[in-house]
């Protein structure tokens, strides 16, 4: 397979750092021996590696650097944990932390939606689960169908009694809530309150007075006669 | 002390472990032993990373000293040294970030001009010992210095330290193959940066070597 250029430059650092396989790494080398722009290329990153590797021309830290270690060590006191932590860490402890905002949150917008929510009405009768007797086993299972039958009637009957009651009790309560009604406004009445008369009545009586056509006198019943066709 | 090689100890996993669990009952025998076997490898790439002396001694303090107070966590199936350039790294970006608030933008090539590179005496060519290996030399490290610090830290960890991508991701906290791509994006900025004439000048330092040798 013949290689380009940019083909070849691909391999740059595969071929470099020695993880070509042995027939690629051959057509990489081969390719170098005949093409300067990529043999500088390779030797451009192999002259900084071979710089960077190899070059000690760092300062160097004094003899006592050791001693001066050790003894902060001793002075320092050892519960003081470090307080590196990698982004790695630190994005874990923020989502356990969101969690922890949203956990409750959460359960406190479901308890409010169940607050809040109208009672689903629900059939207190239990359900027949099982349908007709299957023939052969009859014995077995018509007892069981009226133990659920008799079940069944016992708690319609509790719903009945349950119904009734709860009628009986909406029924004082509006009894209740009327006769407080009825004294209220007979309350209303004794302490002068006008029923029917709003408060915009009150204020724009005098007004109203004004604007009121004054009243016509009573014509005799005779020329009323008169005048009628 | 400007200009001297120092080299740190290599510890075996084995002398390394008895050292940390020395460390972790509170001798200050093993401590030493530790920062000694380490503090010359870690100075080099903070040093590379803060573009200042002081600044640099004072993350590795930092960094040992953190590393110690936590060595309880200390999981026996790293190394010491991964452990340490996690909490260096981690420092180094904290300080470059309160420099930036301070001064808008880092521009650690103003930081080199007071650096090693301008140094009359104590410069060790590791490859040849000449002029022009000298410039090329401050002319990579320049470039080397206007790399982001992600790009910056995996290029020294991986032609430094000699580690690999997934050890590299330990300690910059990413994953392997976003290692791969910073050390890719570095290699292409310093192709970018570093001259045509580069090549052809560290041929001929190269030659000089290979003479000099024979």
């Amino acid at each position: 397979m013949f290689m380009t250029c940019r083909h070849i430059r691909q391999l740059h650092d595969a071929y470099v750092d020695g993880e070509l396989s042995g027939s690629l790494k051959a057509e990489v080398h081969a390719h170098l021996l005949q093409c300067p722009e990529c043999q500088r290329r390779v030797e451009t990153i192999r002259a900084c590696g071979d710089v960077i590797a190899g070059d000690r021309s760092e300062p160097v830290l004094d003899s006592g650097f050791a001693t001066r270690v050790v003894a902060a060590l001793q002075k320092v006191s050892p519960p003081e944990a470090p307080t590196l932590e990698t982004r790695r860490a630190r994005r874990r402890r923020l989502w356990r932390m969101g969690l922890g905002a949203i956990l409750p949150a959460a359960a406190a917008a479901l308890f409010f939606c169940v607050l809040i929510w109208p009672p689903m009405e629900q059939e207190i009768g239990p359900k027949v689960v099982a349908g007709k007797a299957v023939s052969g086993v009859e014995d077995v299972v018509n007892p069981a169908l009226d133990a659920v039958a008799d079940t069944r009637e016992a708690a319609e009957n509790l719903n009945h009694l349950f119904r009734v009651s709860v009628d009986q009790a909406h029924e004082q309560v509006l009894r209740a809530s009327e006769e407080q009604a009825r004294k209220l406004a007979e309350a209303r009445l004794d302490q002068g309150y006008k029923p029917g008369v709003t408060v915009w009545d009150v204020l724009f009586e005098p007004l109203t007075d004004l604007l009121e056509p004054p009243p016509q006198p009573v014509e005799d019943p005779a020329q009323e006669e008169v005048v009628r066709f | 002390m400007d200009g001297q090689v120092a080299s740190d100890e290599r510890l075996s996993r084995y002398r390394e472990r008895e050292l940390i669990e020395g460390a972790q009952r509170g001798c200050g025998e093993s401590a030493h032993r530790l920062v000694d076997a380490y503090q010359h490898r870690l100075h080099a790439f903070v040093w590379r990373m803060v573009r200042d002396r002081h600044d640099a001694e004072e993350v590795c303090q930092d960094a040992f000293l953190r590393a110690f107070q936590a060595l309880e966590q200390f999981d026996f199936a790293y190394r010491f040294s991964t452990w340490l350039y996690t909490i260096a790294y981690r420092l180094c970006l904290n300080l470059l970030r309160r420099r930036r608030e301070y001064s808008g933008d880092v521009d650690l090539s103003m930081a080199s001009s007071s650096g090693p590179g301008d140094r009359e005496s104590g410069v060790v060519d590791a490859i040849a010992d000449s002029d022009e290996a000298r410039r090329l030399k401050k002319v990579i490290w320049e470039s080397v210095d206007h790399l982001t610090p992600q790009q910056r830290a995996t290029v020294l960890l991986f032609y430094r330290e000699a580690l690999s991508c997934q050890e590299i991701g330990g300690i910059l906290d990413m994953p392997a193959a976003t290692v791969k791509s910073h050390l890719h994006r570095a290699r292409s900025r310093l192709r970018e940066m570093l001259s045509s004439e580069l090549v052809d000048d560290w041929s001929v330092v190269l030659c000089r070597q290979a003479g000099s040798v024979a």
